[in-house]
């Protein structure tokens, strides 16, 4: 089981760097953010996988559960700041 | 004899989840606009997350761990289409236009299915 | 403002002490006195929070919904992300990616704020449809393909809502402009 969860780790680290070339072409700000989005949720599940590894689960879901609830108040906290500042986007 | 199906059936979760979530990262690369990308952000991962984090349920058994691990999973079933509807909502009153378009093999049952619209109108409208 | 009852403070005094069970672990004497004492705390200090109204005509939102309806809801929701997941996952595993976007807007008749957040989750979490806005009464939804807002249009959702609120038969939905092009 501990082989299971190294090899699952190392592979949801590859795919969690997939939308990170989201991130760098963009066009807009919005996609760039929405791909920081789809990394900064994917790694819940990372570190949560981490702590199986390490046998240590109880210590890491308390990262994890801070981790997420940073996550989404941090990207609904930049939603609401571009909204309000009206950004300059580029039409595709 | 049942610990080794319960260790399957977490197996087997966890690996379905993270290929949902390899398609939602693959979803955020190949979609053509930002709103359809948003799609694949909320649907497709949010499905995995929830199946890899099931299946570590299953994996852990009945202990407090669990509970915290189905904290976890509440939450981001709430959060995670919360998130992208606010980045949607932000785009589109910023301005940001839609991609738009119909294909040109469905053109030829168009007004099939624009008669289709018109009528599950006029039935809102009857009623 | 409004009234928040005995009855409200023990269900969140309740819930909370959950979660600090949970997340604490421990359950000598001295820490779920601990937990108590700050709890206590948390809900005094909140108590001037609680009674404001973020929305005109604010109910609360427990007394409202029909508890037996709402359970049932849950589960669709639940089978909902199910289907709404393969979905996307199909469509982008084609090769030629069979979508054609488009938004449609809407008027929605719900009874308060908490009804139109349930109607704008629902429609997030079923196949293909993305709530993009809500202002008053107005939706603002995209949609993947064209079948995939066939349950919006037909009014059969919105009025699931609606049930779970109160027992008449109304249309919920009116006015839907549907956008296919852009130019």
């Amino acid at each position: 089981m501990h082989d299971f969860f190294l090899y699952s780790a190392v592979v949801l680290m590859i795919i969690i760097a997939i939308p990170l070339l989201r991130v760098l072409k963009g066009p807009s700000v919005f996609d760039r953010l929405l791909g920081a989005n789809a990394i900064a949720t994917k790694t819940i599940v990372l570190i949560t996988l981490i702590g199986f590894l390490f046998e240590r689960v109880d210590m890491f879901i308390d990262i994890t559960l801070a981790y997420a609830a940073l996550g989404f108040i941090s990207s609904l906290a930049l939603a609401k700041y571009i909204t309000v500042k009206r950004v300059e986007v580029d039409q595709p | 004899m049942t610990v080794d199906v319960i260790s399957f059936l977490s197996i087997l979760f966890i690996l379905i989840g993270i290929f949902f979530m390899f398609v939602g990262s693959l979803g955020v690369i190949r979609l053509p606009d930002f709103y359809s990308r948003t799609h694949a952000a909320s649907k497709t991962d949010t499905l995995g997350i929830l199946l890899v984090v099931f299946g570590l349920i299953l994996f852990e058994g009945a202990t407090i761990n669990s509970i915290k691990l189905a904290f976890i999973l509440v939450f981001i079933a709430l959060a995670n289409p919360i998130g992208s509807h606010a980045l949607a909502r932000a785009a589109l009153k910023s301005g940001l236009q839609p991609v738009l378009f119909r294909r040109e093999q469905s053109l030829s049952k168009d007004d099939q299915s624009d008669a289709a619209e018109r009528s599950a109108n006029d039935l809102i409208r009857e009623k | 403002m409004k009234s928040y009852s005995i009855y409200h403070s023990f269900v969140l005094f309740v819930s909370l002490m959950f979660f600090w069970l949970v997340m604490s672990g421990y359950f000598d004497a001295l820490h779920i006195g601990f937990g108590v004492i700050s709890i206590g705390t948390v809900m005094v200090f909140f108590h001037s929070i609680r009674r404001h109204a973020f929305f005109e005509e604010e109910k609360s939102p427990l007394k409202s919904v029909n508890p037996i309806r709402f359970i049932s809801y849950v589960f669709w929701v639940i089978w909902e992300i199910f289907k709404s997941g393969i979905f996307v996952a199909k469509v982008i595993l084609k090769p030629s990616m069979p979508i054609e976007p488009s938004i449609l807007t809407f008027k929605a008749d719900l009874p308060g704020p908490y009804a139109k957040m349930l109607l704008g989750n629902s429609i997030t979490l079923t196949p293909g449809t993305l709530t993009v806005d809500i202002e008053d009464d107005l939706f603002t939804v995209h949609a993947l393909s064209r079948e995939t807002y066939a349950g919006i249009i037909d009014d059969s959702m919105p009025k699931k809502v609606l049930s779970l609120y109160s027992d008449e038969k109304r249309p919920v939905i009116s006015d839907v402009k549907i956008t296919h092009t852009n130019l």
